[in-house]
């Protein structure tokens, strides 16, 4: 975990990467307690866009979310902030990265661009974070 | 969980719930299998994932409304005010922030709230879109 953030200064904040297969997603689906059968091997998926189950946004959301309480522990969890939006789905199997790049600092947070994308470039999520300063 | 509304009948300003929920470190526990994540100092023993709030605030609002064919999630935030504790009693309200319709679709998003015993300790507002009925069977 990272040490308090000199003045002026946003951390660097390690990628995270993880598969994503359609185990993961069904587990996930289990967890949330989400019906959607477009995330299901089911006929709803097959008939569906894509041809086929398509993950839930908030597993692909939940990389960024890790990412960010690994750099920054409890921190995270005690005044940290996410606004993204889905730009595409994924679709198992599929790898994903999550990446942090510091937007500057203001007076009252360390602010993040931030971005999920597949290992072929695909652009899944994209959008903000921020953490509350002490 | 009283009976589901209808997204097309959502109006601006429309107050659903409150829901209690609670999560436990088991709870915590599936989730971080269910997102490969893993474990963290103080978490989940002392603190829950703070995105499962999230999921927990949305699973609410899926719970709460009739899913049309066709509905996407396209955007999502969230704030985490502070650390929850496993086990600590919750209380979920979604507050309908925005309706729009056009091109065939109906916009809404939705404000999501979570509370404890000492009020909001996550907050977020989850955008969502589905094709209006009259649209979602393709070209006449």
């Amino acid at each position: 975990m990272n040490a308090p953030p000199a003045p002026g200064e946003v951390p660097h904040v390690a990628p995270l990467t993880r598969q994503i297969d359609q185990g993961l997603v069904d587990r996930y689906a289990a967890a949330a307690a989400d019906p959607n059968p477009i995330h299901r091997d089911t006929a709803e998926a097959r008939e569906g866009p894509y041809g086929r189950p398509i993950a839930h946004g908030m597993l692909v959301l939940a990389l960024v979310s890790q990412m960010m309480t690994e750099a920054f522990g409890e921190g995270w969890a005690a005044g940290g902030a996410l606004a993204v939006r889905w730009r595409a789905p994924a679709i198992p199997p599929v790898r994903v990265t999550a990446t942090a790049t510091p937007a500057g600092p203001d007076e009252r947070r360390l602010r993040y661009a931030v971005r999920c994308t597949t290992e072929d470039g695909e652009l899944l999520l994209d959008g903000s974070a921020s953490l509350r300063l002490p | 969980m009283s009976e589901k509304r209808d997204f097309f009948g959502l109006e601006r300003g429309e107050v659903l719930g409150p829901y209690r929920a609670r999560l436990d470190a088991a709870d915590a526990r599936a989730y971080l299998d269910a997102t490969a994540a893993s474990e963290t100092p103080g978490s989940p023993e002392s603190w829950l994932p703070p995105l499962q709030l999230g999921a927990l605030l949305l699973g609410t609002l899926i719970d709460a409304i009739e899913i049309p064919p066709g509905l996407l999630h396209t955007g999502q935030s969230f704030e985490f005010l502070r650390p929850v504790a496993p086990g600590t009693s919750l209380t979920a309200e979604l507050t309908v922030a925005q309706i729009a319709e056009r091109r065939g679709l109906r916009l809404g998003t939705v404000d999501l709230e979570l509370r404890d015993a000492e009020g909001a300790c996550a907050v977020g507002r989850a955008s969502v879109l589905a094709p209006l009925p009259a649209a979602s069977g393709g070209p006449a």
